[in-house]
């Protein structure tokens, strides 16, 4: 758009958040994305209402059934109920995420912005003990820190956390110090506007947006990193139905009931799809190329 | 009779623009118009476009270069340069025909050119795509082309990178690549609006010296009165993508019409210290559009 | 008396192991009252001269005196001299926080310096630039360029200073709107006491706007016209 163009338009444009949204439903993969987030969200939410059976309720008469009418998925290897398994098991799933979003997202931000807004030696430190955790395979990291406080769900969102928080980090010091030189800035310090209030007033408004984006393009790397603890047998521990733990079970007897490794497998495929689609709709629509 | 008319007015119009309509899509779903209704000719001669931000003047020069942004829409009776009807015009045929016929200089030399190649090798890029020459031929008319817009040791010259020159001699390259092959229109859309005072006279004064010893049709785009009034033959005035006055562009600081004259007289300087300006009764002009 | 005095101000910053003069032994004085204009090309160090005086640039070394009281470098305007020296910024764009409303923008300096009647501050500042009360709930994006300047003003204006500093504020304004804010500082410094620094590249409004003006190039003052 021209600057003319923005001229003559600016005295009634839309809020930018309501622009965001109104892109985003433009976006055919971002709305797909959002919809099946939506879904899993809801299942997560009323899996005690959805689940035909007892996640963890055992039948060892009944095991490793085949799909049918009376349990779509299947049984386990304990006779359990797959499909309830598959619903309850997008607990653990999403509780992961949001407590790993919920712990690296301010530290990120705290960090960072601190860093950025402050400069000279306070940046040097900062940036380095972000470069050096941000040096090592997030995951490698993560199974040390679980190896050494034990597995389970808390430990392993804390094991997330530890080591993704650089990310938001790094942005956040980029954006922070853009903002440090711009003219908002400068007129909040003449009106005597200072500390607290210009960082949490001033500064952090600008920075979040970016911030948000790229925790949304993360979203799909956690699951899998959740999936993949759980794999291993370091995230959250048996009876309780994670998907990444069902795969491992399922191994064992892949070749015969194809089902047990199978089906908690498209499950994490899907969610990690859904967050793959909205992060590709949100990078299409922040795309600078775009008219 | 007719046919003598018809003639002489083919012979005339470098430019022919006919009710030309330009609109976008809005964001609240509706769309906006940016030029309504221009209407304008022009031979061989040097026509200055004038207006605010939001007049639709650069929008007008894009669209004659064919650079108008995907989601114009562009309407027109008739649209045409140098004989050949834009419209008809497809995305391939463009590049040719912005090089043969139709220069564009802008604002910024700095982002027209290329960062990583020598500035040599751009200007015979240009030439590279119109003709069929050897390397020597097109580095001597490089060399010739530099040379003509007084840049002095132009081989030297050539060797250097975009961001090695000042933004005075990066106009001046843009202009020599611009006319190396030898349009018939060059558009300058606010050739000198980045440059330091000092330099502006200089560079206008080179643009229409090379446009009128060859003979070129130049649209010079600028919100400056001043230097339309005084380089060029006839003026537009545009304001909110209607054309609202026209005539000699030495008659500019005559005009009666509401706009123009309030434009001419709002300028501040020495004489008007102490004073307040005048301002555009925008109701008024709307109301006469 | 003199408002502002200045003698001999060095401004340079690091550039890996250079040191760049951006001011350079730059000497001036500004009367109560009048409207000093400082004209000179980008790179000049005009801005950065301003940017001094408005206590945004810490680091400097030279003599300043400031409403009568020195300054020392690397000290933070505090109290009321922060309230007395103001500033309208370059681009419209740019000087208003996009995220807050213009009410938002217009009450936080009056909470921050604990002014009373926050709510009549801001319509009075609004009535000031010549806007009404309904402007105060829309945000910038919804402003035009010369609308955003105005605000600027009335923001700048908000804690009663006694020295506005202009640095280019009509530069990125086109001229019919250029006039209109023009005309604005005019009609403010005839209907109180208040001293003006216009800093701009261009020598018409200089000429149109300033009693006295000097020209810098290159960080030093070249001639005084």
């Amino acid at each position: 758009m021209t600057l003319a163009h923005m001229e003559a338009a600016a005295t009634e444009t839309p809020a930018p958040s309501l622009r965001l949204l109104r892109s985003i439903w433009a976006s055919k993969t971002a709305t797909i994305g959002l919809i099946l987030i939506a879904l899993l969200l809801l299942t997560a939410l009323f899996a005690p209402l959805i689940a035909p059976y007892d996640p963890i309720a055992q039948d060892i008469n009944n095991r490793l059934l085949p799909p049918s009418a009376t349990h779509w998925f299947g049984t386990d290897g304990f006779g359990r109920d797959m499909l309830s398994r598959i619903i309850f098991g997008t607990r653990p799933s999403l509780g992961l995420l949001a407590l790993v979003i919920a712990t690296s997202l301010p530290i990120g931000l705290i960090v960072g912005v601190t860093a950025g807004f402050f400069g000279g030696w306070v940046e040097r430190v900062l940036m380095r003990i972000t470069d050096i955790v941000m040096a090592f395979p997030q995951l490698v990291l993560a199974l040390a820190f679980v190896a050494m406080l034990g597995p389970g769900l808390i430990n392993s969102a804390l094991a997330l956390t530890l080591t993704g928080w650089p990310a938001y980090a790094r942005q956040s010091r980029t954006e922070a110090a853009a903002i440090r030189q711009s003219d908002f800035l400068a007129a909040a310090q003449m009106a005597g506007i200072r500390g607290p209030r210009l960082l949490f007033g001033h500064v952090l408004p600008l920075v979040l947006p970016g911030a948000i984006i790229r925790v949304a393009l993360d979203l799909a790397g956690i699951i899998l990193a959740a999936a993949a603890l759980g794999f291993i047998g370091l995230g959250v521990q048996p009876p309780t139905p994670e998907w990444g733990t069902m795969v491992a079970d399922g191994t064992k007897v892949i070749f015969d009931q194809w089902w047990i490794a199978a089906v908690p497998g498209i499950a994490i495929l899907l969610a990690s799809l859904a967050f793959n689609l909205l992060a590709d709709g949100l990078r299409d629509i922040l795309d600078p190329r775009r008219d | 009779m007719a046919c003598a008319i018809f003639w002489i007015r083919a012979v005339t119009d470098l430019v022919a623009v006919e009710n030309l309509r330009i609109s976008f899509p809005t964001p609240g779903g509706g769309r906006f118009t940016a030029v309504d209704g221009l209407s304008f000719a022009m031979g061989p001669e040097k026509l200055g476009i004038v207006g605010e931000s939001g007049s639709g003047k650069t929008l007008t020069a894009l669209t004659l270069a064919g650079l108008a942004p995907k989601a114009a829409q562009i309407t027109a009776d008739r649209l045409e340069v140098a004989g050949q009807d834009l419209q008809k015009l497809s995305a391939r045929d463009w590049p040719k025909f912005r090089g043969d016929t139709v220069g564009l200089v802008m604002q910024d030399p700095r982002s027209a050119l290329n960062p990583s190649l020598p500035i040599g090798r751009q200007v015979e890029e240009a030439l590279r795509f119109h003709h069929r020459l050897s390397a020597k031929e097109r580095r001597d008319r490089a060399l010739a082309a530099l040379e003509s817009v007084g840049l002095p040791n132009p081989k030297a010259l050539s060797a250097l990178y975009p961001h090695q020159l000042s933004g005075g001699m990066g106009q001046r390259v843009m202009i020599a690549a611009m006319l190396i092959n030898e349009p018939k229109l060059l558009i300058a859309d606010e050739p000198t609006s980045a440059l330091d005072e000092a330099l502006r006279e200089q560079v206008l004064e080179l643009l229409v010296g090379l446009v009128e010893s060859r003979k070129m049709g130049l649209i010079l785009i600028s919100h400056d009165l001043v230097q339309v009034a005084r380089h060029c033959d006839r003026a537009l005035v545009m304001y909110r993508g209607k054309l609202v006055d026209q005539g000699p562009a030495a008659a500019l600081p005559t005009s009666t019409n509401l706009y123009t004259s309030t434009l001419w007289a709002c300028r501040p300087s020495a004489t008007t210290h102490g004073h307040l300006l005048p301002v555009l009764d925008r109701a008024a002009i709307e109301a006469s559009l | 008396m003199n408002i502002v005095d200045v003698a001999g101000l060095n401004v340079s910053f690091r550039r890996g192991r250079e040191d760049i003069r951006v001011v350079d032994d730059v000497s001036l004085t500004v009367a109560e009252g009048e409207t000093f204009g400082l004209i000179g090309a980008s790179g000049s160090g005009k801005s950065t001269v301003l940017r001094v005086l408005a206590g945004l640039n810490l680091e400097w070394s030279g003599a300043i005196g400031l409403f009568g009281e020195a300054l020392t470098p690397r000290r933070r305007f505090e109290g009321e001299l922060r309230r007395r020296v103001q500033m309208v910024f370059q681009h419209p764009y740019g000087s208003l926080h996009p995220s807050h409303s213009i009410r938002g923008i217009l009450s936080e300096p009056l909470i921050v310096h604990r002014r009373p009647d926050v709510a009549r501050r801001v319509t009075e500042a609004l009535a000031q630039v010549g806007f009404g009360p309904e402007i105060a709930d829309r945000k910038p994006h919804q402003l035009s360029g010369g609308q955003r300047q105005r605000i600027a003003i009335a923001r700048a204006l908000l804690l009663d200073p006694d020295l506005l500093l202009l640095d280019e504020p009509t530069s990125a304004l086109d001229t019919s709107v250029q006039a209109e804010i023009l005309n604005l500082l005019t009609t403010i410094k005839q209907a109180r006491p208040i001293t003006y620094i216009l800093v701009s590249h261009d020598r018409d409004v200089i000429a149109h706007m300033c009693d006295r003006q000097v020209e810098m190039r290159a960080g030093r003052i070249v001639a005084a016209a």
